[in-house]
């Protein structure tokens, strides 16, 4: 790792002033960044490196009212453990207690797991060795390269900086984000307030919409039939340390609206609409699941290398939403 | 072979040998941290050094201009390929000749090229490798072995890599394999990047006259990483103080257990090179020195300091198992019985550099337990630029499960277990044309079939409760043994107490301890009475081969333990006859020896005593039985294994394997639901270290069948997965608990006819079996869920069926 300078926000206004600076950025749980600072993905070093851990009150789980207020520093083992979380939100409960490792799990935060980088190993390569699109480079090396964990929805596409189209298939393997998707959730940052549904972007060494500067603070559940009424299935290939290669959430409310989000095969949290129109109003009968589980991978657009997911998407859906039923 | 205790295969009490939880001699210094690695030697002005490595998978470095790295501060010194200094180092004897240490030329991507970079942090080192202006010539590569096939492909190595070669044996020259050229003269030569050799045996036409049908079919094996789990650290630094002999002193530490071959490459005797680091990590039979951890005395030489150099985790990605494709075919008797086998392999040779052994050898092939004599092996060696390929002991078991499959293929076309189809196949003990059954085996097997209350079924047939497909295999082997190596062990009775003086660094498979419990099994003393002493001077050492060298120097301790026991009896006749005790000038007289009168032969220890047999009442503590040291040496080989020499032609100690999956074809997950080995290691003599090798074996063998893929960009032929997150090893959440049957039938070579179990159990193809028994289908491993799936749908389209 190289030498950077640190510097331990004692505000919310000290650290984002901070970070409004080229070549600093953010620190909380280090799950994400550390990583990326020793393999030196990077195409520039950054310079400074602002701690935001050292902000207080931004650790709490609280219900204020029919709100579930998470702060961004809540690490994944204390959201996976907490009353409030499993009585209110279990499927959030889950999934933080399913990411990452055990050992892990106890220093990352739900604030970055939500805002982590693709895990796409053309952008991880070491040394910046494939400088790609989301780098601010000019190609996404996947798309003709070996793109089996990569996007079955289409490309990502953004601008850069010189307002020139780029596309990138990494996707979001976030376990957090497709169920906060699926709940409906507010992101609370030290700007704005950002429904769920617009908060995950694609752009320059960025998955979320954030401008430069600012802050994620809070998530906020609205607690609802939905939150209760929520399942997550992560598919990974082993059953610690990996990210999800695929993740589907489902839920449900009062009036038998459905959401149906997959994590791991789009850019961001892809919402299948079409599943949700199959199964809406609807009680769940395993022909109504099968075909809400051929809808889910409607307007698919998978590569050579990644037909698979749809199959798994497809038996996913399926299945969650029979024991969403069942429930 | 002499066998002084009379005790190898007929004793039948053990107080020490086989007994359970006796403690590792340095577990306690592993589990507590106390344990000091290559990387954790820090030496006062001790300098760091880097090597750069190549971005591409083949490139050739035209200039490096260093002068901008040179400048930055606390950068000492830019080592670059044509530095005289090179000429100064010799080849590691087991890594054969290279043109020269380092070159210009990389083979592969990640591969040390160019130049080194000395400077006072690693950090100052990684600066300075990013401040050379390097101008660098793209070369053609071959990352996809079917493209390495195209004769009109660019060659990817000139001759000089040709005719360097690993672990002594040569490579192959524009004129093909020496040892293929000498033996199979009607090879054809080396064209482009593709040579070929043929090895024949029996009579092959004949074979397939005598078939009913033949049975063909395919056997892929993919590249997996021969990870070590630690990224290997060398310190080296040098002193004139003419410690020992005379001349320079070369300390190097973190150097896995080549000390001898260091000190051949720089030229000095061996007592001259200090290694007093007793740990190296973990190792698997990987024999594979760095660069890092051979250049650091040269670089240290030209520093004048100490050098550390240390790899980092994707550094360490650069060993493979080769990849290889066999297309099988099979004559075969309406009653399973095989008549013929013809084998057309195509193998990744890897870059230059790479081990032979892997490459060549078939002698280690399963086929050589069949009945059938008439075998053609036929290679097709591709070069490329994937990996270094090295001798790796999970190897020789891969190659076993050609064979494997065949049998499985063979009872499913005929509706007839598996088993029985390996029973009628398998030659008798003493040949190929031995039809007698292998008593070995026959035990395994039963026990095998009870362990796992084996029902077999034909593929795709069951269907567990939960609607998945129930799948199981069953492989066996025999128990390969280096048991062709020297050993030499000495013991010394000094002060009341046995020694055993050991060279570090220890090798991780607790051969010491196994030595140990033998010398004081034959002893009568108990595993704590034997102080190992660690010097890394000592002749004795812990690397013995894997556990089945350690049961062939486990022979010789054995004998050696015996011959001391014989000294210590005869110098105990000796004191006893003693009636004077001097303390300087004063003399006293000394209670008469209870064992005085007695000559050796009527002597016997147990217990802490030297006693007289017919009476043990008449005794005098070991501790005190002879104020004499007494050192007794032993050296020389075990009685031969059998597979050391016949390489499966005989057959003594073997084993089965069992595994049963379930496979959930909608998201073509594998689940192993339970897996059996029952294992004949001869005689167990420490069963933590056995116990452990069999988990290591079985976790290494699930990872590669079903999570461990080696990824290399198509289109830049550049590693993607070279770290923990991306190669994915199983965790121990994904392995299941092994369940181990062990019979002791005392029929190997080793002390009391131990045997040890080596890489046997490994395998490539077990569990893809199971697989296939699960769903019909052949899933080439590692059988993910994005191949199984791939596979079932393939199936599907071919008999029309929409998924």
């Amino acid at each position: 790792m190289r030498a950077f300078n640190h510097i331990n926000a004692k505000s919310l206004d000290e650290a984002t002033a901070l970070l409004k600076k080229d070549g600093s950025v953010a620190i909380a749980g280090g799950g994400d960044l550390l990583g990326a600072l020793k393999d030196d993905i990077f195409p520039d070093y950054p310079k400074l490196v602002v701690n935001i851990k050292s902000i207080p009150e931004l650790d709490n789980i609280v219900l204020d009212g029919n709100i579930l207020k998470i702060g961004t520093l809540v690490t994944l083992a204390d959201a996976a453990r907490n009353p409030l979380v499993i009585e209110s939100a279990k499927a959030v409960s889950d999934a933080a207690g399913a990411a990452s490792s055990p050992t892990l799990r106890e220093t990352t935060t739900i604030g970055g797991n939500v805002c982590q980088l693709p895990r796409c190993w053309y952008f991880r390569k070491l040394g910046n060795r494939f400088n790609c699109a989301r780098k601010g480079g000019e190609r996404c090396f996947a798309i003709s390269g070996d793109n089996r964990y990569h996007s079955v929805f289409g490309t990502g596409v953004f601008k850069t900086d010189s307002n020139t189209n780029r596309g990138c298939i990494a996707v979001n393997q976030s376990d957090l984000a497709p169920i906060l998707a699926a709940m409906g959730a507010e992101f609370v940052t030290t700007e704005r307030t950002i429904k769920a549904a617009d908060f995950f972007g694609v752009g320059v060494l960025s998955a979320t919409v954030l401008n430069m500067g600012e802050l994620l603070i809070e998530i906020r559940i609205p607690v609802s039939e939905v939150s209760k009424n929520c399942r997550y299935k992560r598919f990974a290939f082993r059953k610690s340390i990996d990210f999800p290669v695929l993740s589907v959430t489902v839920a449900v409310d009062a009036d038998k609206s459905y959401r149906v989000v997959i994590g791991g095969a789009a850019p961001t949290p892809y919402i299948a609409v079409k599943a949700e129109e199959v199964v809406k109003g609807k009680n769940i009968t395993d022909e109504l699941a099968q075909e809400a589980g051929i809808a889910a991978i409607n307007g698919a657009k998978p590569y050579k290398e990644n037909e698979y997911k749809l199959q798994i998407i497809k038996t996913l859906v399926k299945r969650e939403l029979i024991a969403l039923g069942s429930n | 072979m002499a066998d002084l205790a009379g005790a190898n295969g007929n004793r039948e009490n053990f107080r020490v040998v086989g007994k359970p939880n006796l403690p590792g001699l340095t577990s306690y210094a592993m589990a507590t941290g106390v344990a000091k690695f290559g990387s954790d030697f820090t030496v006062p002005d001790m300098l760091f050094a880097k090597i750069l490595r190549s971005p591409y998978a083949h490139a050739r470095v035209l200039s490096i201009d260093s002068a901008v790295a040179l400048a930055i501060p606390g950068v000492t010194d830019v080592v670059k390929w044509d530095d005289p200094i090179f000429s100064e180092v010799g080849n590691d004897p087991m890594a054969g000749t290279k043109p020269s240490f380092l070159l210009n030329e990389a083979h592969k991507e990640g591969q040390e090229v160019g130049a080194i970079v000395i400077a006072e942090s690693e950090a100052l080192c990684e600066e300075g490798l990013r401040a050379l202006k390097i101008e660098w010539e793209e070369l053609p590569f071959i990352v996809d072995i079917e493209k390495g096939l195209d004769p009109d492909f660019p060659a990817i190595r000139g001759q000089e890599y040709d005719e360097s070669g690993t672990y002594g044996a040569p490579t192959i020259t524009k004129e093909g394999h020496p040892w293929m050229v000498q033996h199979y003269p009607e090879d054809p030569r080396k064209v482009g990047n593709v040579s070929w050799s043929t090895k024949s045996d029996g009579d092959v036409a004949k074979g397939w006259s005598e078939a009913d049908f033949v049975l063909e079919y395919d056997v892929n094996v993919h590249d997996v990483v021969s990870l070590l789990p630690n990224p290997q650290a060398s310190v080296a630094w040098w002193s004139e103080q003419n410690m020992y002999k005379h001349g320079e002193t070369l300390r190097i530490e973190g150097a896995v257990g080549r000390r001898g071959m260091i000190a051949q490459m720089y030229g000095l005797p061996a007592d001259n090179v200090i290694q007093e680091g007793l740990f190296q990590g973990g190792k698997y039979c990987d024999w594979g020195l760095r660069m890092s951890q051979e250049i650091t005395p040269l670089l240290s030489k030209k520093a004048g300091k100490p050098v550390r150099c240390c790899n980092t985790r994707e550094e360490n990605f650069d060993m493979c198992v080769n990849e290889r494709h066999a297309h099988i075919r099979l004559g075969v008797k309406k009653n399973g019985l095989i008549t013929a086998v013809e084998d057309s392999t195509v193998i990744d040779h890897g870059a230059p550099n790479s081990s032979e052994m892997t490459t060549y050898d078939r002698d280690w092939n399963g086929y050589y337990s069949l009945k059938c004599e008439n075998i053609i092996q036929r290679y097709t060696i591709v070069d490329s630029n994937r990996s270094f390929m090295y001798t790796c002991g999970q190897f020789v078991p891969y190659s076993w499960d050609m064979i494997t499959v065949g049998l499985y293929l063979i009872s499913e076309k005929l509706g007839i277990d598996p088993t029985e189809i390996a029973r009628l196949n398998l030659h008798g003990p003493d040949s190929q044309k031995d039809t007698r059954p292998v008593p070995s085996f026959e035990a395994c097997l039963e026990e095998g079939k009870k362990l796992m209350d084996w029902q077999w079924h034909k593929a795709g047939t069951k269907r567990l409760p939960d609607g998945r497909l129930h799948g199981a295999a069953f492989r066996y082997q025999m128990c390969p043994r280096h048991a062709f190596l020297q050993y030499f062990t000495k013991l010394e009775y000094r002060d009341g107490v046995v020694h055993l003086p050991t060279q570090g660094p220890i090798a991780g498979w607790f051969g010491t301890e196994c030595f140990t419990m033998i010398a004081a099994e034959e002893l009568g003393l108990n595993y704590e009475d034997i102080c190992v002493d660690y010097d890394y001077r000592a002749q004795h050492t812990d690397e013995a081969g894997g556990s089945d060298g350690v049961t062939g120097h486990g022979w010789i301790v054995k004998e050696c333990a015996n011959i001391l026991k014989k000294k210590i009896l005869d110098a105990a006749v000796r004191e006893a006859e003693i009636e004077i005790t001097r303390f300087g000038p004063v003399e006293m007289p000394k209670p008469p020896s209870p064992i005085k009168g007695y000559t050796a032969d009527e002597l016997d220890i147990a217990d802490g005593k030297v006693f007289v047999k017919s009476d043990p009442s008449r005794f005098v503590p070991f501790s005190s039985a002879t104020s004499e040291t007494i050192t007794a040496e032993y050296g020389g080989n075990s009685p031969k294994a059998a597979w050391s020499t016949e390489f499966g032609r005989k057959l003594d100690t073997m084993n089965t394997s069992w595994c049963e999956v379930a496979v959930d074809e909608e998201t073509g997950e594998v689940e192993i639901l339970k897996y059996g080995v029952v294992i004949d290691p001869g005689k167990v003599i420490r069963r933590t270290s056995l116990e452990s090798q069999i988990d290591q074996v079985v976790y290494f063998s699930q990872g590669a069948q079903l999570l461990e893929e080696y990824i290399l960009d198509p289109e830049t032929g550049v590693k993607l997965n070279a770290n923990m997150i991306d190669y994915r090893k199983p965790t121990t959440l994904d392995v299941p608990v092994v369940d181990k049957g062990v019979l002791e039938t005392r029929a190997g070579n080793g002390a009391y006819g131990a045997s040890g179990i080596a890489h046997n159990l490994a395998n490539s193809h077990m569990i893809v079996t199971a697989i296939h028994n699960a769903i019909g289908v052949w899933v080439d491993p590692p059988a993910t869920p994005d191949r199984v799936i791939k596979a079932l749908a393939n199936a599907a389209a071919e008999k029309g069926v929409q998924k």
